[in-house]
């Protein structure tokens, strides 16, 4: 049987899934159609087990947005397997949370109640009579702490004491849906919420003056485009400088294992194989490792601690101008993570329409896996010493190689906007929840399962490809066994076939072979070239040259039209996926991968022109 | 402006910096999305808010306190939302 975690928007429910089910613990999607549960063991005492799932944050049962309607599916008794049903309640906004807890009981729920936030609520001075509120919830009502895993141990007891008991059976009364609806209802619900606040309460909060001083200058009209602004300069730079070392270090230690394993192997094909094929190219892209963590890293600090929904507050009147509400700005922020992520923050926007648009446009804002491409292309193009002020060329080249795809993305979410009919304004009207400080387990445990994703897929996608990629550059040998003219291999073959099409762009062959197994992953790119000019170079090269190698063998023109056709070209079959799951049929998929194809052709056609 | 019929009626887009309000009435649809989350974040008839902050020149987006929480809203809700201010 599963046991669910359900709570309003906010109130640390990810965090206490997170001391739940432990730190290590392998997360699973849960399978459904569109939508997207989370869910994972948990150890329960005298050795018993459960799968706990996370379901999305909601408000109330009268819901607005797809992730609401799962969470609500599965409290009305729709989605089956239901058990017991862990409701988290924040301490510091009971106001708020008791809503659900009331609406549950209608339905016949006897939630436990997980009370987080409780250090909080002590601090602003807050005292609750807990014995008075499981009198008057009929519900047992556990304090817990996500941080210092206190009350953890009470809850799991708890969970395997209703597992023991028989379910209360869910009834929905017909006209229950409408019923919600009703204002005069609402107001009930919060009159009943307002009573029992005053006995459960002794002593009320103190305001949150941290979160009203941040705010005095995180949403003022200038200062807060400032912070803004000062966020994401920050991050770029931070990009390239706090990255370098440990890249160098992974560098070395790639170009060592190469060196070291090549002096056992004697065979001339089967170096080349494990050298060139398999390190070089599997090497190539997990170089790029500390860089993708850290915008990760940066992302899901941004998230926790609350801030991208200020971003969509400032946002807002610009882009609403454009015809999307500002609340947009948070699937696009966090899209620059992972595109993929950032198509399933989405939801967030009702409306139908502005969600479809929001999925179109954000593959083109530069995810991490453009970094290896774009960090690669970069410091072929400009020297690591030029400097712009106090700022590295290469760091402010970088931020130009975001604020621009940005910029494309807004622009045409716009120009789509304009051709698709649109009745329902979009709206703003959003949460802003408090500023927290980042739980550093949580952060921790993205951060694994991201590296843990990365490298998998290195191990699994990017060898694959690396060893196909060598054969095709390796083969055919002459007659008598030695290495073959590189002209006329395989993959010269293949390359050369598409001239017609990259030929304008400036691309020679090496770069069409490197770039059509791109199409999968964008990072293969690198491992791709890296292959290609490893087996060429053969005795002098290391993968570690590969920007002296662009730099000499490509002009600028060149060069610069590939970072052009990598802002803009959909190289990445798993987004596809993500964008045809979530959007329900193949049109905005295909829709995405046929105006992004020929906006990357043509902007890089242009920038070629220019530039030779 | 004309809204509900009452010429002049003053809406939560008119609202001013730390002074309190009061809800009157909600031009909304019962069924429709905006309704739905208005009632979520406590936005019914009768319920009271604080104005927390106000993006000047443009008048958008606003930042009210309403049952413990702060909500942000665009002048295109904040036009619909019909409204008194409490005077203490």
């Amino acid at each position: 049987m599963n046991v669910a975690l359900v709570g309003m928007p906010n109130v640390g429910k990810t965090a206490l899934f997170n001391a739940l089910t432990g730190s290590f613990q392998k997360v699973a999607n849960f399978p459904g159609v569109t939508v997207e549960k989370k869910m994972a063991r948990m150890s329960l005492p005298e050795g018993k087990q459960c799968d706990l799932v996370d379901l999305p944050g909601l408000y109330s049962l009268d819901v607005a947005t797809l992730d609401e309607k799962v969470a609500r599916d599965w409290l009305t008794g729709k989605a089956n397997a239901a058990g017991p049903i862990i409701l988290v309640l924040d301490a510091t906004h009971l106001q708020k949370s008791l809503y659900l807890l009331l609406q549950m009981h209608e339905l016949g729920h006897r939630p436990i109640i997980a009370l987080t936030q409780m250090d909080q609520s002590h601090k602003r001075g807050q005292e609750i009579d807990l014995q008075h509120f499981e009198h008057l919830s009929g519900c047992r009502v556990l304090p817990v702490s996500a941080v210092t895993g206190q009350g953890i141990e009470a809850l799991k007891a708890e969970v395997l004491n209703e597992l023991s008991k028989n379910q209360v059976s869910v009834m929905l009364p017909d006209d229950f849906q409408r019923k919600i609806k009703a204002p005069a209802y609402v107001s009930e619900k919060f009159h009943t919420i307002d009573t029992w606040l005053h006995e459960i309460v002794k002593k009320p909060l103190r305001p949150d003056t941290l979160t009203q001083h941040l705010d005095r200058w995180a949403l003022h009209p200038v200062g807060g485009f400032v912070v803004l602004f000062s966020l994401l300069f920050f991050m770029f730079q931070a990009l390239f400088s706090w990255a370098g070392p440990a890249q160098d270090l992974i560098e070395m230690g790639v170009g060592a294992l190469g060196t070291f394993i090549g002096s056992f192997i004697t065979h001339p094909i089967l170096q080349s194989l494990i050298v060139d094929g398999i390190i070089g190219g599997v090497g190539g892209v997990v170089v790029f490792l500390p860089q993708i963590l850290l915008m990760f890293l940066f992302i899901q600090f941004l998230e926790d601690v609350g801030y991208l929904g200020r971003a969509a507050f400032l946002m807002d009147g610009f882009m609403r101008k454009l015809g999307l509400p500002g609340k947009a700005m948070v699937p696009l922020l966090s899209s620059h993570a992972c595109a993929i992520p950032g198509v399933l923050a989405t939801r967030i926007l009702e409306d139908r329409r502005e969600r479809l648009v929001a999925m179109l446009v954000i593959p083109l804002t530069t995810c991490s896996a453009r970094l290896p491409v774009f960090t690669l292309l970069i410091a072929a193009l400009i020297p690591a010493t030029a400097s712009v002020g106090p700022f590295s060329l290469q760091g402010v080249a970088m931020m130009g190689l975001y604020i621009f795809p940005m910029l494309s993305a807004i622009l045409v979410a716009a120009v789509l906007r304009k051709i698709m009919p649109h009745d329902a304004p979009s709206m703003l009207l959003m949460e802003l929840p408090p500023y927290r400080w980042p739980k550093v387990r949580h952060l921790i445990r993205t951060l694994l399962n991201k590296a843990n994703l990365f490298v998998s897929k290195a191990g699994k996608v990017i060898l694959a490809l690396s060893l196909v990629i060598w054969v095709l550059v390796s083969f055919p040998r002459h007659p008598d066994g030695s290495a073959g003219n590189i002209e006329d291999s395989y993959a010269a073959v293949i390359g050369r076939a598409f001239t017609p099409i990259f030929a304008p762009l400036g691309f020679d062959w090496r770069i069409n072979t490197a770039l059509i197994p791109a199409f999968g992953a964008r990072e293969v790119l690198v491992a791709a070239l890296a292959t290609v000019y490893a087996v060429e170079g053969n005795e002098e090269s290391q993968s570690s040259q590969l920007t002296t190698i662009l730099g000499r063998e490509y002009s600028l023109a060149t060069l610069a039209a590939l970072i052009v056709w990598f802002i803009f070209s959909p190289q990445c079959i798993s987004t596809i996926a993500v964008i045809r799951r979530e959007s329900g049929g193949w049109g905005a998929p295909l829709a995405m991968v046929a105006y992004t194809l020929a906006l990357a052709w043509i902007m890089a056609f242009l920038t070629y022109r220019i530039l030779v | 402006m004309e809204l509900f019929g009452i010429p002049n009626a003053m809406t939560l887009a008119d609202v001013t910096p730390i002074r309190s309000y009061r809800i009157l009435a909600l031009a909304v649809t019962e069924e429709s999305v905006m309704a739905t989350r208005l009632r979520q974040l406590g936005f019914v008839p009768g319920m009271k808010f604080v104005c927390e902050a106000v993006a000047p020149l443009i008048r958008n987006p606003y930042l009210v306190r309403i049952r413990g929480i702060n909500v942000a809203l665009s002048r295109h809700e904040a036009l619909l939302i019909n409204i008194e201010e409490i005077h203490s």
